[in-house]
């Protein structure tokens, strides 16, 4: 008698093979589902099987039976019997799809969102494609929340589920709710509201209105990857603050095998893991890649990765490196496997990038290929834009770095693992691994992806997820520390007593500048201390700081905080640092300074290419600049504050000075409309008609916005106005 | 208080006048300042007209022009960092015009050898390339493009009261707008060139033609006709202004600008002023040569300077 095994070894070998007897296959399938064991194998045959529907066509009734007894509802295909219509009934969510139907729950989907309407707080896990945010856009199609606040780990995030949830945004006469959608920290709240913020947003956010529900997404990102995680620990002081607004939470989150028992039962919430519950297939190919450095590596992963590019020729593909570097070198690479696409709209868009950046940057060359290379560095509305023109398939391959894995959906049908590394020094492991696997595949359009992995599979992973927070974990930064609620243990005790045992700063004042090592505020607010009287004139400024000043506050930066080492080489000193700013403050175009720095930084390094050069000034702008220096140049504030006080001297205030750097010295809002996905460069060219003013609010600037979404005096060009107008719905 | 110093200066010169000459020193750089505004930040004005020239210098005459910007840079810098820390103005406006002149000058070089190719040997040769480029170039911003050529005393006359054109503002009052700026600036020239034209001719009463003929003064028409014939052919510019400004500082009028009656709101004014000046000027200048350098040549000077200059960067 032939073993569950070996009959699931016989079906996949038949599945592969093609030669299959429909109703036979499916029955043995019913047998193998029949035995309850094994559950996710019998799921992935049953998914295997949706990929040729019109081979079981004849058999469709057996197919469908397994699709409901395994709870895959929305792939089930609804009779209008008595039974059907109950179990359509049941598992109706509250939201519409595109063809103006109930979209359906999968039965795993159905349990959560039962205890979501129950009001019971929920941390699940479960794979990318299990449809884990859709019940949180179920749970705002209900209506019934007023104020929800959902924290997602970065930007790009936050506009996915803003152009998600626009539609609970607009007038309605079938509701009488209707949200408003707030990504700012400065934004009005409406009556009803939907906060889509980054941690860091949820800290600095002054005055929630009473919050009726929240979310975490990404949730692992609670526990810190060590000592300098400063980004978990936001994320920690964020969800207490939530936690102290609001009972009632659901987190979510992949591929997470356990939580902290302690933290579990102090949170007083459901775990639920469904790891195991698949939506989607998955092909999984490994390749062995020899020993030794990148280079010599790269010779054979790239023999491999032509091969499959040939192969897969025209599928939505995703390639992961481990650095943006490497991205930007493979997608050149790939520009001369994948023939032009000689693409009118694409043609245009090279043009575009190259008059905006510049000529010679190579992503304006590939993506004429269909190529496009996505990573932190990009500025925010063109990494938007290459995943908008990537899941329009208007590209159809995105190389990219860990960036895109932190929850972007896309609708890759194939994963290509080109770095078996996250950066130089750390391997893979198997819960990245998953993570970025888990992005092949998606319902309804691709029912099994494809993962090609170079090198070898991972196998250690998170085991664990601890909410230090909430457990109380010593193994976390003195930052985080501090933030813990009394009473201390003796271990956390003896750590935290040099800052209890000072008065040189209170613990209010280090707490509030959070990401900034307190032991490094503490050395500055003492030289200051120390140093006050002839300091003072240089660091007590409002507004704008004039040279000086802005070249001791500079000093200061790289002195007690390090600015320099976040800067990925771009800035050598704090003298070049100003320098920097002050290029950018004189408004420098972006082109003359990467035309420099190719300049002089190959005269010495052969390698060094204009590609670098955009990177590294991009990278400047947006690391630095965009987060860096606003955190620290705010901690300096609110320490040189402090102190003066402390001594009756009048303080500084350099919060314009914040605003304006981190705005690339251009009007605030329209800086923030990079998140929504206008290119500064449009933004400016519009806003000789819009006439929004560095003092207006991002409300009103939105308003002007609105008044005149269109116009002839916007001197745009067809581009342009497209990426204008397709984004401009969701402000 | 009676002012010791000060009368002993009257009583030794008539000509010594205290108040005046403050004034003169004070509005002057105030009506360039007041010009400046109008202009300033300087935008790429140099742009179309300049497309033409790149790629003709050679490296060394590349290497004068770097050097002289580098060298105006870092006056201004130094100017930048005594006034936005000044305490008492009076104390340091003398070193502030040694700098203000300094930057000035320096891009002034600068600009001539990377239009030229010449290397000026002296300020006469540096005097004329100057006013020749201004000549050329009609963009070059109002309060550093009055000249003139033929200081022959009909055509000095001439000119003056055609840039007048009405406008009788001297220095003697603070300049509260454009216009007044302006007459306020053509006051200084034809001061200027009043100067000069006096200098003139005194070397030339003082020259071996004028002693072999036993010429004593212009009152014959030979005399006269000596002396136009040599005016005729003298310039004076922007550069002839800035030259008699730092003179007249740096010598007796650096007293008036530290004694007796307390000023120190004005100065402070003036010092605040020459900074505004100078960043114009040198802002100018720094156009003027990237469209006549090689741009690989300055865009290599400028990432240079980002990384390696030790100068704090101004704005």
């Amino acid at each position: 008698m032939i073993t569950e095994k070996g009959l699931e070894v016989v079906l996949r070998e038949q599945l592969n093979s093609g030669s299959i007897e429909p109703q036979s296959f499916l029955l043995n399938l019913v047998e193998l589902h029949n035995t309850h064991s094994s559950e996710r194998n019998v799921q992935d045959l049953i998914i295997r099987c949706l990929e040729n529907r019109e081979r079981f066509k004849e058999y469709g009734h057996i197919l469908d039976y397994l699709l409901e007894a395994r709870g895959l509802f929305p792939y089930k295909k609804f009779d209008d019997n008595f039974k059907d219509k109950i179990t359509k009934n049941i598992v109706t969510s509250p939201l519409i799809n595109e063809m103006g139907g109930s979209k359906l729950f999968h039965i795993k989907q159905f349990d959560v969102y039962q205890l979501l309407m129950k009001r019971k707080s929920v941390i699940l896990s479960a794979p990318t494609s299990f449809g884990k945010t859709l019940l949180v856009e179920a749970l705002i199609a209900t209506r019934t929340l007023s104020n929800i606040v959902i924290v997602v780990p970065t930007l790009s995030l936050i506009d996915e589920l803003k152009k998600k949830f626009h539609k609970y945004t607009v007038d309605s006469d079938e509701y009488v709710v209707k949200y408003k959608i707030i990504t700012q920290v400065n934004q009005a709240h409406g009556n009803n509201n939907i906060f889509l913020y980054t941690q860091e947003r949820v800290i600095e956010k002054e005055g929630f209105p009473v919050i009726d529900f929240f979310v975490v997404d990404e949730f692992y990102k609670l526990m810190p990857q060590g000592m300098d995680d400063y980004r978990s620990e936001r994320l920690n002081i964020a969800f207490k603050k939530l936690l102290s607004l609001c009972g009632f939470f659901y987190m979510l989150g992949p591929n997470i095998k356990n939580i902290n028992p302690l933290t579990l039962s102090k949170l007083g919430c459901r775990y639920i893991d469904e790891s195991n519950f698949i939506t989607v297939a998955t092909n999984e190919y490994t390749f062995t890649i020899p020993p030794g450095n990148d280079a010599e590596r790269d010779v054979t992963r790239n023999e491999y990765l032509k091969k499959i590019i040939n192969n897969i020729s025209g599928e939505q593909t995703i390639i992961y490196c481990k650095s943006p570097k490497r991205a930007s070198i493979l997608a050149n690479l790939l520009s001369e496997i994948i023939p032009l696409k000689k693409e009118h709209d694409l043609n245009s868009l090279s043009n575009w990038l190259k008059e905006t950046f510049h000529p010679d940057w190579s992503q304006s060359k590939i993506i004429q290929h269909g190529i496009c290379a996505h990573h932190a560095k990009l500025p925010r509305s063109i990494a938007s834009l290459f995943v908008d023109l990537f899941n329009e398939k208007r590209i159809n391959v995105l190389v990219c770095t860990s960036t895109l894995i932190e929850g972007v959906n896309t609708n890759a049908k194939n994963i290509i693992i080109y770095d078996d590394c996250i950066t130089k020094r750390v391997q893979l492991d198997s819960f990245t691994y998953n993570n970025i696997a888990g992005r092949s595949g998606r319902m309804f359009e691709h029912f099994v992806g494809n993962v090609f992995f170079f090198g070898e599979k991972p196998t250690d992973g998170l085991n664990q997820i601890d909410i230090p927070i909430i457990s109380h974990s010593d193994n976390v930064p003195d930052s985080l520390l501090l933030h813990y609620d009394e009473p201390y243990s003796e271990k956390i005790m003896g750590r935290l007593n040099k800052y209890f045992d000072q008065d040189v700063l209170s613990i209010d004042v280090i707490n509030k500048n959070s990401g900034v090592p307190p032991e490094a505020q503490l050395e500055f607010a003492s030289d200051l201390m120390e140093n006050f009287q002839s300091w003072h004139k240089l660091m007590c400024w409002n507004n704008m700081p004039n040279s000086g000043q802005l070249n001791h506050i500079n000093k200061m930066a790289e002195k007690y905080f390090s600015i320099k080492s976040f800067a990925s080489g771009a800035v050598k000193s704090d003298v070049q640092l100003s320098r920097k700013i002050v290029s950018i403050l004189k408004n420098e175009t972006l082109k003359d300074i990467i035309d420099q720095d190719y300049e002089y930084f190959s005269e010495d390094d052969d390698d060094f290419t204009i590609d670098d050069a955009v990177l590294r000034n991009f990278d400047f702008r947006r690391k630095i600049l965009g987060h860096y220096y606003p955190v620290i140049i705010n901690a300096i504030n609110n320490i040189q504050e402090y102190v003066f006080t402390k001594f009756g001297y009048k303080a500084g205030n350099y919060k314009a000075f914040i605003l304006r750097v981190e705005s690339l010295n251009v009007t605030p809002s329209l800086m923030t409309l990079e998140e929504y996905g206008i290119p500064i460069s449009i933004s400016l060219k519009a806003n000789k008609v819009w006439k929004v003013k560095d003092s207006d609010s991002f409300d009103e600037a939105i308003d002007k916005i609105k008044c005149c979404s269109y116009s002839d005096d916007f001197k745009l060009s067809e581009l342009e106005l497209k990426i204008l107008e397709k984004n401009i719905i969701f402000l | 208080m009676k002012k010791w110093l000060q009368t002993r200066l009257t009583d030794e010169d008539y000509a010594f006048n205290p108040d005046f000459a403050f004034l003169g020193t004070v509005n002057w750089i105030n009506c360039l300042a007041h010009n400046c505004n109008d202009f300033y930040p300087v935008e790429s004005m140099f742009v179309p007209e300049l497309q033409e020239k790149a790629n003709s210098l050679s490296i060394s005459n590349e290497n004068r022009v770097f050097e002289y910007l580098f060298m105006a840079q870092h006056s201004l810098v130094g100017l930048n960092t005594i006034v936005e820390n000044i305490t008492f103005p009076s104390d340091v406006c003398k070193l502030c015009v040694y700098a203000w002149y300094d930057c000035i000058l320096n891009s002034i070089r600068a600009m001539v050898i990377s239009n030229t190719g010449i290397i000026p040997q002296n300020e006469i040769q540096l005097e004329k390339l100057w006013f020749e480029l201004v000549e050329e170039f009609d963009f070059i911003p109002v309060p550093f493009r009055l000249q003139i050529k033929d200081l022959t005393e009909c055509n000095v006359k001439n000119e003056i009261e055609s840039l007048r054109n009405g406008n009788l503002f001297t220095l003697n009052s603070f300049a509260s707008n454009y216009e007044q700026a302006f007459g306020g600036l053509v006051s200084y020239f034809s001061g200027t060139i009043k100067y000069y034209v006096d200098c003139e001719k005194n070397k030339l009463l003082e020259s071996e033609l004028f002693i072999s003929q036993g010429i004593l003064n212009f009152r014959t028409n030979k005399a006269k006709e000596y002396r136009d014939t040599h005016l005729s052919n003298l310039t004076i510019s922007f550069l002839s202004c800035l030259t008699r400004f730092k003179g007249k500082v740096l010598e007796r009028d650096s007293i008036f600008l530290s004694y007796g009656n307390v000023q120190d709101e004005k100065v402070t004014k003036m010092l605040n002023d020459l900074l505004l000046v100078a960043k114009c000027f040198s802002d100018i200048a720094e156009q003027f040569c990237a469209k006549n350098i090689d741009p690989s040549a300055w865009r290599l000077f400028r990432a240079d300077l980002d990384e390696n200059s030790r100068l704090t960067a101004i704005f």
